[in-house]
């Protein structure tokens, strides 16, 4: 699911380099055409080299090839961008785009461009992927397409404008007029009702073709939000279909498509969707739905709201100071002590008359045992009253947490002994 | 809903406040209505969590994705089963959910002992309110799970839940483990308040046992079934990896293995009164630090909520606090503590127990110290070492023998002072039938020693419970009863010891299914269609590969016909997913199991001409360990099923 660079943001990118430059010096770029199987159809071609200039100014330029296909442009500005292509059979060959921005004098940069012999047969032709933005921009719905077209032959296919298309890519349904990023649709491609035909030049390998266009208005007359109701058409079959839609508070409804990760560029968020294998003369239907927005009380209100709830809770925490029944406490430490105490020696001689008849202590052992353990307790019993008498005074407070004045025998809370 | 759930969790902050300056103040003066009040304050911020808790799931069910929280753990193609443990599914969802549980424990705590214990209970009340107070300062202010998504953006959508996540076991697995993690707060609460108000009797773990077995056992089904996911959905073959996250459920549990044993000593003998006070304290501390590790980033983890920064800080902060001021009282009131009871014999029950403590103890250091090994290194060297499953095998495979001899030896000898007599009577069959077994195992052709000795020490502690389940039926009918009769009365009479031979049962059965793990067999093959692979008995061939497409996810499947001594079995079918929401790869494996191995294959590539890599991992004796997983729920079902005192006396 790869994103593609929108060529906008290139042209933008390529400004913003332009203009940080000191000063211009003189530059050269030159190259090689080549073709892959007949060397000599490079010589005395026409190349093309279209520039800007930092200043704005516009630069064109043609030289030839010469015999082995070497071209070379000189005294370029040293700060300017630059597009070369060749001309081979009325088929213009484009080079990479060159930018230079560099204080260094007699700068020369090479780019090569590879030409093909053209060809009318389409049947090497296909889509790899697409690529559908929906946006809501100024009042309406637009669509950003991107298409990746593979040309897997090593001839640039050309048909015919009478002829069948070589390609031809859907459109979605209600499509206004269709343009390139960088401008009008270019020679080659047309629309024919809700579909691009496209006619060539298609060249080899692959290459990414983007198209905007609106597909209605975004708001009803009243100015409530509108809902996109349209289908993508596809009309030759695609591996790969990414579909996003700017999310600005919406419900999509993409078919069979895939619900995919939502996709974020800089600060705006795109809900995804993805397909696989789709066949040519599927329909893929497309709804957007704006969500109305969600319609949160005012922060007064809520909090007037939550304030019973609040006073019912404090109403409830301060039931205790209203009871007259003061909460029972339970027997004073030392009632709790012999309690423990007493509890401890039933469990200990239940669990020795367990052993003994389960075979783990002789009659002997058991009687032993039974009588150590209660002379144990009962010393026990006694050191433990002591030492929870002393522990009290020396704490000052009762068991159940009430201090005790000096004097006091019994606690004021309670009633237990002190 | 949503916004009075946020604001519910907002007020629990100054109940919160009140209940914790209540109490205290309510048991330095001496004024119960003052600490009845403070109780009150408790209930209601149980209620107002409950209400957070209703509002977050509100969001996630409606599709509230202008909460960050919602945006990020649920979608609308979510199936509505897994919205509900979306709840979870984040940092601070189940920050939510902790504390929601702790504050339902602690309302239920102070219900059950509204009329008991009333010196203990305002320092109780101080304890919880703190504990709950930390979580809710963290939810209303670092990480609350009703903060809206920044105010420019807008999500009409989520990237839902990590597709490993949503597994049925994910829907009960996180509760249990933080049942197990929370209950421990309340024998902590307890134990605190035992210090702080000097009640230093029996009162706080006679009261809290329940709620201690309770959290034991969901703390151990909370690790069985987290094993058992990553078994099935991880595809790594294994089910335990030592991971940090696995381990922090691992040293609470061990600590209070050892708390649940030598507690018994404090309540037949009286001794071991600070030992005990200090292991409920850790296991406690450790149910916090394993938090900590889960959460603060300081360990990597396939299963951590990863948050950096000053986050893990304030939470480690808050461990050391808490277990500070707990040893710290403990140290104080130690003079108080000391026991005037000594140990009769080194032949006695209670000095098993106390060794078998010692063992839990240097088992969990190992783990602790294998845990935090990368922090140290990098801490002392600066440079981050890893250290692996053959450290903590290494080290805490002795430990683990020495932990199942002494799990067959407790139960036999007689508490204060065995004689030698009654020692040779009671072990004379469990260890000729161990001697017997390890002999076995080695004619079989076993020659490794862990294996061997696991065997026979498998076969000692079983022979101990069913020696010790004869002499008491025995016991019981020689006053008339018949067998069924002897078994149902001798159980029910002693709930806790023979529900924990049953428990020690579990242990057997988790032990021989560890002990298959030293015959693991691990093996990788290119296959072509219809080409065989013989393995250890069986043959797979491979059919085909198809791809799959489903609304969530793609990705192929494998057919795999499985023949076994030449018989067909089935027809495996692993799989490679690709989930497209989150963007996440999936390896799904099948598994063919039986009692003596599981076979479990992987399909871990698939090349164009349609070969299939394949990875088979043949893992004998691991599906004992979820058998006694489950012997283990019934074991702590038997200890737990309340009984009427009547009946039981």
């Amino acid at each position: 699911m790869r994103r593609r660079l929108n060529p906008g943001h290139l042209a933008l990118a390529l400004l913003a380099m332009l203009s940080w430059a000191a000063s211009a010096r003189a530059a050269s770029i030159q190259g090689r055409v080549l073709h892959a199987s007949r060397p000599g159809a490079a010589a005395g071609l026409a190349v093309h080299l279209h520039g800007l200039a930092r200043d704005g100014k516009a630069i064109e330029r043609e030289t030839r090839t010469d015999a082995v296909g070497h071209y070379r442009f000189e005294t370029l500005p040293g700060h300017g961008a630059y597009f070369i292509a060749a001309e081979f059979e009325e088929v213009r060959f484009s080079g990479r785009l060159v930018t230079l921005s560099t204080v260094d004098a007699d700068r020369v940069e090479t780019v090569d461009i590879e030409i093909y012999d053209a060809s009318n047969d389409p049947s090497s032709v296909s889509v790899e992927r697409e690529q559908w933005v929906v946006e809501r921009e100024a009042g309406v719905y637009r669509m950003r397409q991107t298409v990746s077209i593979r040309n897997s032959a090593q001839r640039v296919v050309i048909v015919e404008p009478e002829a069948k298309a070589a390609l031809r890519i859907g459109l979605a349904r209600g499509a206004g007029p269709v343009r390139t990023p960088l401008g009008p649709l270019p020679a080659g491609i047309d629309v024919v009702r809700d579909l691009l035909e496209l006619r060539g030049p298609i060249y080899p390998g692959e290459r990414d073709y983007s198209f905007l266009y609106d597909i209605g208005p975004a708001t009803e007359p009243g100015g409530a939000p509108r809902a996109l109701d349209t289908e993508l058409r596809i009309p030759a079959d695609i591996p790969e279909l990414n579909l996003f839609v700017k999310d600005f508070g919406i419900e999509v409804g993409a078919g069979g498509l895939h619900a995919s990760r939502p996709a974020r560029e800089r600060d705006v968020f795109y809900l995804s969707f993805v397909g696989f294998d789709l066949a040519a003369g599927s329909v893929v239907p497309l709804r957007v739905k704006p969500l109305p927005p969600r319609q949160a009380l005012p922060r007064s209100i809520q909090v007037a709201g939550v304030a019973p709830l609040a006073g019912l809770l404090a109403w409830f925490v301060a039931a205790p100071f209203r009871s007259s029944r003061v909460p029972g406490h339970a027997p004073g430490p030392e009632a709790d002590a012999a309690s423990t105490r007493s509890a401890a020696l039933r469990t200990a001689l239940a669990d020795l008359e367990h052993d003994f008849e389960t075979g783990k202590l002789s009659d002997e052992d058991r009687n032993r045992l039974q009588k150590d353990l209660e002379a144990v307790h009962q010393v026990d019993a006694g050191f433990g009253k002591t030492r929870e008498r002393e522990a009290g005074a020396a704490a000052g407070r009762c068991g159940c947490g009430r201090r005790a004045e000096p004097g006091d025998r019994f606690c004021a809370a309670c009633g237990s002994s002190l | 809903m949503v916004e009075l759930g946020h604001y519910a969790l907002l007020l629990t902050l100054p109940f919160l406040l009140y209940a914790g300056g209540a109490a205290f103040v309510g048991a330095r003066a001496g004024r119960p209505k003052l600490v009845r009040s403070a109780e009150h304050a408790l209930y209601a911020v149980f209620m107002l969590f409950t209400l957070a808790m209703i509002g977050l799931e509100t969001a996630l069910l409606s599709n509230r994705f202008d909460l960050a929280y919602v945006a990020q753990t649920s979608s609308r193609e979510q199936p509505f089963w897994y919205k509900i443990p979306a709840l979870w599914g984040g940092q601070s969802g189940s920050l939510l959910l902790w504390a929601w549980m702790l504050s339902a424990f602690s309302a239920l705590a102070l219900f059950q002992n509204r009329n008991r214990n009333r010196g203990l209970m305002p320092w109780v009340v101080l304890v919880l309110s703190a504990n709950i107070g930390f979580f809710a300062v963290l939810l209303a202010f670092v990480t609350s799970p009703f903060e809206p998504t920044p105010v420019a953006h807008v999500f009409s959508n989520g990237q839902g839940m990590n597709p490993l996540l949503q597994h049925p076991v994910m829907l009960i697995h996180p509760p249990i483990l933080y049942t197990g993690f929370v209950g421990f707060a309340i024998p902590f609460a307890f134990a605190f308040a035992a210090l702080a108000s000097g009640a230093l009797g029996t009162d706080w773990f006679r009261t809290t046992r329940r709620w201690t077995i309770t959290a034991w056992f969901f703390l151990g089904c909370g690790i069985m079934l987290g094993g058992r996911w990553a078994y099935e959905v991880l595809g790594w073959g294994g089910y335990w990896a030592w991971d940090p996250v696995e381990n922090a459920s691992l040293m609470p549990f061990l600590v209070g293995t050892a708390y649940l044993h030598s507690v018994i000593i404090q309540e037949k003998r009286g001794m071991l009164r600070i030992w005990n006070l200090a292991l409920i304290g850790l296991a406690y501390s450790l149910c916090l630090f394993g938090t900590f590790l889960t959460r603060s980033g300081i360990v990597q983890s396939v299963h951590s909520f990863t948050q950096s920064g000053w986050f893990g800080y304030v939470f480690l902060g808050y461990v050391i606090v808490m277990a500070g001021v707990f040893f710290g009282l403990l140290l104080w009131r130690a003079p108080m503590l000391r026991s005037q009871t000594r140990l009769d014999s080194m032949l006695s029950r209670e000095a098993s127990f106390l060794l078998n403590n010692y063992v839990f103890l240097g088992l969990c250091s190992i783990v602790f110290f294998g845990t935090l090994y990368p922090v140290f290194s990098e801490a002392l060297t600066g440079q981050r070492i890893q250290i692996g499953p053959p450290f903590f095998q290494r080290y805490a495979g002795p430990l683990a023998i020495a932990l199942l001899f002494l799990t067959g030896v407790g139960p036999l000898i007689a508490w204060r002072r065995a004689t030698w007599v009654n020692l040779r009577k009671s072990f004379l069959w469990p260890v000729v039938f161990s001697a017997v077994v390890a002999a076995v195992t080695v004619i079989l052709g076993v020659d490794q020693f862990y294996p061997v000795a696991f065997a026979g020490l498998c076969a000692f502690v079983a022979a101990t419970v069913a020696e010790e389940y004869a002499r008491g039926i025995r016991a019981r009918m020689r006053r008339g009863e018949n067998p069924v009769r002897a078994f149902i009365e001798l159980v029910r009479r002693n709930q806790q010891r023979y529900g924990g031979y049953v428990v020690h049962l579990s242990v057997i059965l988790i032990f021989i299914g560890f002990a298959g793990s030293a015959f693991d067999l691990e093996e990788t093959r290119l296959l072509s269609p219809g080409e065989r692979w013989e393995l250890n008995g069986h043959t797979l061939e491979y059919r085909q590969a198809l791809p799959i497409e489903e609304p969530s996810y793609a990705g192929a499947v494998a057919r795999i016909a499985l023949y076994r001594d030449g018989q067909p079995v089935g027809i495996l079918k692993p799989e490679k997913r690709i989930y497209f929401q989150q963007d996440q790869p999936a390896t799904i494996p099948a598994i063919s199991s039986s009692l003596n191995e599981d076979l479990y294959v992987i399909l871990v590539g698939l090349e164009p001409d349609q070969r299939a890599a394949l990875k088979v991992y043949l893992n004998p004796l691991v599906n004992w360990i979820w058998i006694g997983g489950l012997i283990f729920v019934i074991g702590n079902a038997l200890i737990l099923w309340p009984l009427s005192e009547k009946s039981a006396n």
